[in-house]
Formats: C-alpha cells, structure tokens, sequence
C-alpha cells in the first residue's frame, strides 16, 4: 500500500508542477473557439448562396446561348458571351469547395479543363456525335471550350458566320447548346445537393479536424486552389514548367482575354473564404478567426494578417499587369514575374503555416503519426 | 565473477506462461493488424499505386513487388502472424513475419512509424526464443518439446525492450518545446472539442500543459512502476488510460492497442499460468504433471547476440548528437529513436530543375511524381528531399537533358515557429550524394530569423 501511495504522490507532485507552469502559459486560447458556428458561416452564408448565384448564372447562360443558337446574330452572340463571363466569374467563386456534392458532379472537369482543345473540338462539332462525359473530352467542355466557340475568330462578323452560313453551323450550335447545358445542369445537381439533399447539415454536423471533415476539406482545397491557381492560372502560362518557354495558349479564358478578371476573381474569392465573408460582404467566423483563437504568430504579427496582407499583395500584383496575361508573358514578363511570386509567398503561408496552426490532418490515411 | 552471476541470474528457469501468452498476444495483433490493413485499401494505396518511393539508405534494392507480389507478401505475412499466435511451425512462422514486415518497411520511408518499427524489432526478439514450446500446436504435433520452464531472460528482453521503448520515449519528451510550450499538442487538442466529456478541456491550454507533463512522466516512469509488483495493478491501469486516451485524440491506428496488450508481460507468472488455465478450460485440454525446462544449447550465443542488440537499443537514440544543430530542424539521426508526437513540422517544397546547357528552368508540380503523403513527407526531411532531387535529375536525364540541376526552395514550419527557409536554395541537389555525414546544405535553425523571400527562378 506504500507504494501505491507513493505512486499517487509523485503523480500528485507532476500535476503542482503542471499547476506552476499554467501561471506561465498565457499566451494560447482562452475561450472555447465555436468551430460549428464557423461551419455554419461557410455553409449558409458563403457556399450555399454561392451555388445559388451559380446555379442563376449558369441557366441565364444557358438561356442566352438558346437565344443566340435560335438566331445568331451579334447581338444576341454580345448576349451569350455577357451571359458566359458573368457565370465564369460566379465560377471562380464557388470552384474552391470541390468536395461532397461538387466532387460527386466532378464539376471542375466538366467545367473548367484549360487549356482547350480547339482541333478535338471542331471534329466533334462536324462528327456531330460525341460524348461529353468520355474522358477524351475533358478537354472539349466546359467554360474554356464555350470561350472558343463563342471568341474563336478575330472578329464578331466571322464567330456569327459559323453559326449562319458555314456547312457545320446546324452542328456547331448543338455542341454550344449542349456544353451550355451540361454546366447548367451539374450547377444545378451541386446546388440541390446542398440544399433539398441538404448535405449543409452533413457539413455544419462535422466534427473535428481529420481528413474527410468539413474544416479539413475546406482547408486542403482552399490550398489546392491557391496552388492551381498560381501554376495552372500563371506558372504555365509564362514557362515556369516549360524551362522559361511562356506558353501563351495555355492561360485561362485565352480566346476572350479574360484571363486576369477571373483571376482577380479567383484571388478575391479564396481571401474572402480564408476571411469568412459572405456573398452579401459581411466579415462572419472564418479560418482567420481560428488562427487568432490559436494566437498563431508569424513574424511578430497576427498570422491571419500577414496572410490577409500577403492576398492583397497578390491582388495588388494583378493590377501591374497591363495587358491580357497571353500577351503579357512575353511583353512583360517582369509584372509576370512579380505576381508569381506573390502568390508563390502566400501559397507557403496557407500550406505551411496555416494548416499546422489548425491542426489539419493533410495525409489521406489513419497511418499517419505516431 | 559478476558476469557469472549475471549469466546465472538471466538463465534460471521461469514459468513459460507469460512467453506463451506473449506470443499469442504478439501473433493475433499483427494478425488484426495486417488483415486492417488489407482491408483498408492501403496496400494497394501505398505499395501498388505510387509512381516512385522513398527507401532507405543502403536499402535501395528493396523495392515493392507490383500488385499480385505484395498482396502475396501480406498474405504470407498475415500466415506467419497466425503461425506465431497459435505457435505452429513457429520457428518458421517468426523468421518469415520478420522478414515479410521488415521488408514492406524499408520500401518507402513516408511509411515510417516508430510503431512499426517496434514491430519490427519485437518480432526479431521473438526469433530468439522458445515461445513455442509452451500452450502451441507445435507442443501437440511434438510433445516431447513440451516445457513448463524458460530461462528469465526470454522473457526479460521483451520487459527491456518495451521499457526501452517507454523510457525513450519519455527522455525525448524532455525538450523547451514539449515542457515550456506545450508544443504541438497546444495545437492538436483544439481539433478535438466536439468529442463527449473532455473535448471542452481540450481547448484550454493548461490542458495541453497538463497532457505534455504527465505524458513525459509517465513515460519515463511507466516500466518501472509495471516492474514493481506493489505498483504493477495502478500503473497499468495507468497504461490503459494513456493508450485509450491516445487512441481518442490522434490518428495512430493500433499501436495503443498493441501497447496495452504488450505491456502485460510485466505480470506475474501466476497471472499469466491463470490465463492459460483458463484457455484449456475452455478446450479441455491438461498439461504435464512434471516440470520441464528448456535447454538450449545456442544459449550463449543469443546472450551476446542479445547484449548486442540492447546495446544498439540504448545508443542509437542518441545518435542525433554526432551531428550539428538543432535535431527537429535537421531530423539528422530522428528515426528509430522512440521520438513520437513531438513536432508539428509542415513543409512546402517547390522544386527547380535547370537545364545548364540552354539555361531554361522548369519548375516541378511535385504531384506528377508523389502521392500526398510522399510530399508531406517529403517536404520537412532532408533526406527525402534530396532523393526526390535524385529522381527528378534522373527523370530529366531520361527526357534527354545530359546533366539537369535541381534546387529546391524549401519552407517550415515547426511547432509554431513561423515558417522559413529550410535548405539552401542556390545548391544543386542532383551533384549531392546521401551519406551519414552532415548534410552541409541544411540551413542553420535560427528561433527568431524568418526568412521568407521568393527565391523562386533565376
């Protein structure tokens, strides 16, 4: 029984030094973070009225594109390109959450595969027959194959002309209307799955940090976009994969020259994601708030700061490019240069930073640690 | 004189019952454990699916078997497991759970765990010693090899070992950033405030203190509490607490279990001889009236082979301080060292490949080569960065660039410190060989200096 005591003692001694060191440890979280009310925020007031917009965007799209296939003419092709910019942009806002309903609709390849595949376009426009879901055709949908076919010859006259008098024109607008369609409809289903499918309650009820779990999705996505967005939107584009060869045909939206209002998009949408602000602009419970309950620091300042600082530099960037990105990579690779490594800075404070001051798991199984 | 008394000490008769249970115990973990495994998909997805892999230095013949050869090999293991456990062809059944196991983890370090690697090493012990000569079907196919006795340290090397293992990882646990900062689990146990009871303490961080103190504790002070007959019942509830606790809060799969189990060799004999009783009970079956100890003619032999073991056992942790700087920022001599849940490190690494003869840069998407877990893993160990380097020179070799330059720009971030420059950036990796030297091209740790700059392309 001496023993025991003895035990109990030399615990009991381990816990008054715990106690003695509490004194110390002020610096960490105080109060008891509301990790569902931050879930809540994303799902009601971000992602669901963001598909809302989109599913509204997509079917004006859709909308306009029958107008213009009914009687193409340029303004009716005005409209369905008005149409199309708009939903690309509402696109740029929602493309981050590729998870649950999104991955279930594998909304990122039907929609948004760039560069696109002009050659594999027209010889589906004149085979008239296709299937949009073969994995050939990932490169034949979607937002860039729409800006093809609605800005693929240098002038309105010339893109209304395939639509009239060319031998495939009968064709060619059933492959517009059909493309058109397809993103309205996965828009749709991704929507309803959020809402009357209600899979909002599956990811407000999520709990934890792991992999699978809403914060870990929302996490490991808004990384995996940041990080596509800086190779896939300007690496490429200007040869940094390509041994410093730019590659002006690869950048987004190439045929209407889009391509950095959809990227200042884009950049606008992941920091309003990090931040927590809603489609209406109201700063709720964001990732930023978590890293302030964790008082993560870096460099002396507020980790939510220095990243919230390092998007604005990013987007700041943007505006030194002064011509369409295709041109800009070989006219003015210096403003090129500078936006990429902006976003090169960013992507190693939300990859590296933030997911460790979370606590975010970023393996895809239970082997990890030990 | 001494080592006589010591030889007389470790090779007098004990019961046989706490190897048998032991073995068993051991054998239908690991059988549990490979079968989850299988089921998991994880074979496939860590040994079938990925591009390229990670294997040890010295190691870079072990490679895996395509799809149809490691399903065989964890099928063969799960048998050797089984064979262990029911103590049949045993002698066998170790030597080939052993080889199997080790096998499957010298092919890619991003696998490694120090669980495994107590597998590992347990499994060897258990090559070594006369577990099947006691309550195993081998006894029945042969019952002449029937034994009630074992010489003490059969059983002892596993005490030692799984003290070891404790103790170690207790002595680890001793460093500023675990005792004064609570680091990292001030950052885990926040992830953790919806579970029942104890999740609202989680986010609180005396909390994280509290855990952090009483984990080095207890792990420095468990196998001696285990040992200790007046201690042994309180402290192993102690233990299942820990691992239970363990279990609930990190993603580590079986190893609280198998902890749990294990630890029961540190009970009595008649604890153990109650065990089996129990078990023939059930299946009716009676053991010989007369005692019988097992003699073993190899038995100096496996002494020294032993005392060796335990010596590396004891000296290998502390490699780490052969080499400069700190040991989380470098993880020069990190593994196999019982070094668990001590960092939170994340890296980012973006990787260049340079062509000196047209000067042109590439830079690397580095999932067209690894897998997740291989970049994670990747990115905050120097070692597997510079074998990633290899790769990627070799890949660009293949491509028809005579002599490719690979530099990486490599940022961490480490149990709350803000993230930095790791290696240097300007030193072509592809001209680096590996070695156990110091790698020169490590970056000093500096606790305040953060340096975030776009290196990026020249």
């Amino acid at each position: 029984m001496k023993a025991l005591r003895n035990y109990t003692l030399a615990i009991l001694a381990g816990f008054t030094m715990l106690t003695a060191c509490d004194s110390d440890g002020d610096s960490g979280p105080k109060t008891e973070y509301d990790r569902q009310a931050m879930l809540a925020n994303y799902a009601d007031n971000l992602i669901v009225p963001g598909y809302e917009k989109f599913k509204t965007e997509t079917t004006e799209l859709s909308t306009a594109v029958s107008a213009f296939t009914a009687s193409p003419s340029e303004a009716t092709l005005a409209n369905a390109r008005k149409e199309y910019l708009d939903a690309y942009k509402v696109w740029q806002d929602v493309m981050t959450y590729e998870f649950g309903p999104a991955d279930d609709q594998m909304l990122r390849s039907n929609l948004n595969i760039y560069p696109t595949n002009a050659s594999k376009i027209e010889s589906n426009v004149s085979a008239g027959s296709y299937d949009l879901q073969a994995a050939a055709n990932i490169d034949a949908k979607g937002f860039p194959a729409l800006d093809y076919l609605l800005y693929g010859k240098p002038t309105d006259a010339e893109v209304t002309a395939l639509y009239t008098s060319d031998a495939n024109a009968a064709k060619r607008k059933k492959y517009l209307q059909d493309l058109a369609n397809l993103i309205k409809q996965r828009a749709e289903a991704t929507y309803n799955s959020w809402t009357t499918a209600n899979y909002a309650t599956t990811f407000k009820e999520s709990a934890g940090t792991a992999v699978g779990s809403a914060v870990g999705n929302l996490v490991n996505q808004l990384n995996f976009e940041i990080d596509l967005t800086k190779r896939a939107k300007v690496g490429i584009p200007s040869g940094r994969q390509s041994a410093n060869i730019a590659r002006p045909e690869t950048v987004e939206a190439y045929y209407s020259k889009n391509s950095l209002e959809l990227l200042k998009r884009a950049l606008m949408a992941q920091k309003a994601i990090f931040m927590g602000v809603s489609t209406s602009g109201t700063n709720g419970p964001g990732l930023d708030d978590y890293l302030d309950h964790v008082d993560a620091k870096y460099n002396n300042m507020l980790l939510s700061d220095a990243i919230e600082a390092q998007f604005d530099a990013a987007i700041a960037a943007i505006d030194g490019v002064t011509v369409p990105l295709s041109q800009a990579v070989t006219s003015n690779p210096q403003a090129v240069s500078k936006l990429y490594e902006e976003l090169q800075k960013l992507i190693v404070l939300t990859k590296t930073d933030m997911p460790s001051a979370l606590g975010v798991a970023i393996t895809y199984n239970d082997n990890d640690g030990d | 004189m001494a080592s006589q008394k010591l030889t007389s000490y470790l090779t007098a008769p004990v019961s046989a019952a706490p190897l048998a249970v032991f073995r068993i115990i051991f054998g239908g973990m690991m059988l549990a454990s490979i079968v989850r495994f299988m089921l998991k998909g994880w074979v496939t997805e860590l040994y079938v699916l990925p591009k390229v892999y990670f294997p040890y230095y010295g190691f870079e013949w072990v490679k895996p078997l395509g799809e149809t050869g490691m399903y065989a090999l964890f099928g063969l293991m799960a048998l050797s497991a089984l064979g262990i456990m029911l103590g049949l062809f045993y002698r066998w059944s170790a030597v080939l759970f052993f080889l199997s196991f080790t096998y499957v983890e010298l092919i890619d370090k991003t696998n490694y765990l120090n669980h495994y690697y107590f597998v590992s090493v347990v499994a060897f012990l258990m090559i070594l010693v006369p577990a099947q000569r006691h309550f195993s079907l081998d006894v029945l196919r042969k019952p002449h090899t029937w034994v009630s006795h074992v010489p003490r340290w059969a059983v002892l090397i596993f005490q030692l070992q799984l003290g070891l293992v404790y103790f170690y990882a207790g002595v680890a646990k001793l460093n500023p950033d675990w005792l004064l900062e609570a680091m990292p689990l001030r950052y885990w146990l926040p992830a953790h405030t919806h579970l029942p009871l104890i999740g609202p303490l989680l986010d609180k961080v005396w909390v994280a203190y509290l855990f952090c103190w009483f984990g080095a504790f207890y792990d420095l002070t468990i196998p001696f509490f285990l040992n200790w007959r007046k201690s042994r019942l309180l402290a192993y509830f102690t233990v299942v607490v820990f691992h239970v606790l363990t279990a609930v809060l990190f993603q580590i799969g079986m190893f609280p279990y198998i902890m749990m189990v294990s630890t029961l060799i540190f009970f009595s004999a008649g604890f153990h001889e109650k065990v089996l009783n129990w078990f023939r009970s059930i299946a009716n079956v009676r053991q010989p009236a007369f005692p019988k100890f097992a003699e073993l003619s190899a038995q100096p032999l496996l002494l020294n082979l032993l005392a060796l073991h335990f010596i590396l056992q004891v000296l290998v942790p502390w490699r780490f301080m052969l080499y400069p700087d700190k040991l989380f920022w470098t993880e020069q001599g990190y593994r196999f060292s019982w070094r668990v849940m001590l960092m939170e490190k994340t890296g980012t690494a973006f990787f260049y490949v340079r062509d000196p003869e047209t000067g042109g840069e590439t830079e690397i998407n580095n999932r067209d080569y690894l897998t997740v877990a291989q970049e994670k893993q990747m990115s905050t160990q120097p070692d597997m960065l510079l074998q990633f380097a290899h790769m990627l020179r070799d890949d660009f070799k293949r491509k028809g660039i005579s002599a490719p330059e690979v530099r990486t720009e490599t940022y961490i971030s480490m149990n709350g410190r803000g993230s930095r420059l790791f290696l240097d950036p300007n030193v072509n990796l592809a001209a680096e060989q590996e070695s156990f030297l110091p790698k020169t091209w490590i970056l000093p740790f500096n606790d305040d200096k953060l340096q975030q700059e776009a290196v990026g392309q020249k």
